[in-house]
């Protein structure tokens, strides 16, 4: 596992009643990392989140931008399913020399809502509006869309 | 050249872009607004409703309603018409949260008994209905309960003591569309689901005690249960929570994988993907979508259920007493299966409807005998400082838009813009002197929703009293507000 540092940043004349995001990495895991922080900031204060619960998390596919959008639904699903919020994330992605496929583990850590947690907005979904994940000699570039 | 340009203006309410085989069009496109409102139209609205009048079996104009923003594949505020037979449905057309909707409730008390506790009224209510993110519903459901209520709607819940048998008919499909099939829902929808019954959510969701500032149709009004001039009344906002926008992501997600390859439909645009409705995988859609709507219209009843006992416990007297009537539930998120004369020839159509609410006329089968003389009620939420509209359904709509008109004022700045414009508690104090006293999950959400990231809603009624999409009946202004 590999404990990851990243950044967005939020469009703010695009999709102007949700919330567009572009998010930067050096390696596709800052980039799915940045993806998890965009999400979570959108949703609550994250320093209001305590360090209580960890929720291990794999998921596959063979193509990079389906992964970030199952990796983001899923922790939409977490929070209505299971109520859980989370303000860390270690993740590894591995692809598969064979079948080109990508794995995604992540350990989420985090806790159950209560009223201590400082909360914004609720993200209703991901979206495909604009989304893209391409890589340059930059790094890795991605956008997304959150449904709010 | 832009989508706009090619925009001609046909009266002081409508522009219409003429069918342009170069565009890729399949049909015309209407734009309903006052010159007000078309001038402050955003780029987005008119390439994606030029997008929706791509898709095969659109029936008469694609066309978009005077609140009318960008959203992703329709806009917000857009309404389409398509063949049962030969046309396509699209959940980008009705949007991630299937059956969003307004419900109205009137009392029989007035603004000078309701402001001295509105304090107490307000805080009891959000106690009552959990708000925000990461709240659990206040009904605890099993798997099978929650079946019932996606196959049931509002029945379930008047069943099980959350409502009056009255409120039943007061409701669009007397809140259930019978097409629901729990079945072909994933599990994924339904775990998320699950815990939200009664729940409002957060963004523009609300549940707001208002009174009426004016009254335009006095005879209408009076049907509607709107007595007079500082009545006090309530009006909630909210939808399917996480059960419709996870259905909304499957289908969607579903049917683009197949769009081109089993269908050989084009893809203009991710979010506006779409089946052919007589597809297997079109009527599972539809089945599951009208299981999310009815859980949209349970959620709502739920939620009135708190409201009326949040009145009882401040006022003393009982809900009946108050004269706590549904007005009426209508959906603005939502696909439905209609009949309209075109051009001579009935046709059966599904009617797209996102961001935009069923306006149906004097003497219309679907609406309830009530209000057969005067059409259905239509609500428009206004931003929380603004207030809001009823009105009536006409007969032009049945003519000029599929019976659809506005739903509320439409966005037109980012939730971003509106926060870096104020802070929330700098807002709530700012309302709170203006006479409105708020209370909300998140200041940060509060601010995101500030009177002035929002279209001004009298051009909005303007524009669809105008072009005779509606009817104005009252203007509601608000005194309280609970929001997620």
């Amino acid at each position: 596992m590999v404990v990851v540092y990243v950044s967005y940043r939020l469009l703010e004349d695009i999709a102007i009643a949700d919330a567009c995001f572009d998010l930067f990495g050096n390696s596709l895991e800052e980039l799915f990392h940045a993806g998890f922080l965009a999400l979570m900031e959108t949703s609550v204060e994250v320093h209001t989140v305590k360090e209580i619960i960890e929720k291990s998390i794999k998921l596959e596919h063979h193509n990079v931008e389906q992964l970030l959008f199952l990796f983001l639904e899923e922790l939409i699903y977490l929070k209505d399913a299971e109520l859980l919020i989370f303000s860390k994330c270690n993740l590894s992605i591995e692809q598969d020399p064979n079948t080109s496929s990508y794995t995604l583990s992540a350990d989420l850590i985090g806790q159950e809502f209560n009223n201590e947690i400082s909360t914004i907005t609720d993200v209703k979904a991901v979206t495909f509006y604009q989304l893209y994940v391409k890589h340059s000699e930059e790094g890795w570039e991605a956008r997304v869309t959150f449904d709010l | 050249m832009s989508a706009k340009d090619y925009a001609i203006k046909i009266d002081n309410y409508t522009h219409e872009i003429p069918e342009r085989t170069d565009l890729g069009m399949n049909a015309p496109v209407k734009i309903y607004g006052n010159p007000s409102i078309y001038k402050m139209l955003d780029k987005g609205v008119f390439q994606q409703i030029v997008n929706v009048s791509k898709l095969p079996g659109l029936v008469g104009h694609a066309m978009t309603m005077p609140d009318a923003h960008w959203g992703y594949g329709f806009p917000i505020g857009g309404v389409a018409a398509f063949d049962v037979n030969e046309g396509v449905i699209s959940p980008g057309g009705i949007g991630f949260d299937i059956n969003c909707g307004m419900r109205l409730i009137t009392t029989n008390l007035t603004v000078s008994e309701v402001k001295p506790k509105i304090r107490e009224l307000i805080n009891t209510l959000y106690d009552l209905i959990p708000a925000g993110v990461g709240k659990k519903g206040s009904v605890p459901l099993s798997m099978q309960q929650f079946r019932d209520v996606a196959e049931n709607g509002t029945k379930w819940c008047i069943d099980n003591g959350y409502g009056w048998d009255d409120d039943l008919v007061r409701q669009e499909n007397n809140g259930c569309l019978s097409a629901a099939d729990f079945s072909v829902i994933s599990d994924k929808a339904k775990s998320r689901g699950l815990k939200q019954l009664g729940t409002l959510g957060s963004g523009n969701h609300y549940c707001e005690v208002q009174t009426v500032n004016q009254i335009f149709d006095s005879e209408t009004a009076e049907v509607m249960g709107i007595k007079d001039k500082d009545q006090t009344v309530v009006m909630v906002h909210c939808g399917s929570r996480g059960f419709g926008h996870q259905i909304a992501s499957d289908f969607l997600r579903e049917f683009l994988n197949k769009m081109e390859s089993k269908w050989q439909i084009p893809i203009y645009e991710r979010e506006l993907s779409a089946a052919p409705i007589n597809s297997k995988e079109g009527q599972n859609y539809l089945k599951a979508m009208s299981a999310a709507a009815n859980f949209g219209f349970a959620n709502r009843q739920v939620i009135m259920s708190h409201v009326r006992k949040g009145f009882e416990k401040i006022f003393g007297r009982t809900a009946e007493e108050m004269e706590m009537n549904l007005v009426y539930d209508v959906a603005h998120n939502i696909a439905k299966q209609e009949k309209y004369v075109i051009e001579g020839r009935t046709r059966e159509v599904i009617v797209h409807r996102k961001g935009a609410t069923r306006s149906f006329g004097p003497n219309s089968a679907d609406i309830p005998d009530i209000y057969k003389s005067v059409g259905q009620p239509v609500i428009l939420g206004g931003s929380m400082e603004t207030g809001s509209y009823l009105l009536a359904g006409t007969e032009a709509a049945m003519t000029k838009s599929f019976g659809s008109t506005a739903h509320g004022s439409g966005r037109t700045m980012s939730r971003s813009k509106a926060k870096k414009k104020i802070r929330g508690n700098v807002l709530r104090s700012q309302m709170e002197a203006k006479g409105i006293y708020v209370r909300a999950a998140s200041m940060a959400g509060l601010a995101e929703e500030a009177g002035f990231a929002y279209k001004n809603i009298n051009d909005v009624v303007d524009s669809i009293h105008g072009a005779d999409l509606s009817r104005k009946v009252a203007q509601l202004v608000p005194i309280g507000n609970i929001k997620g």
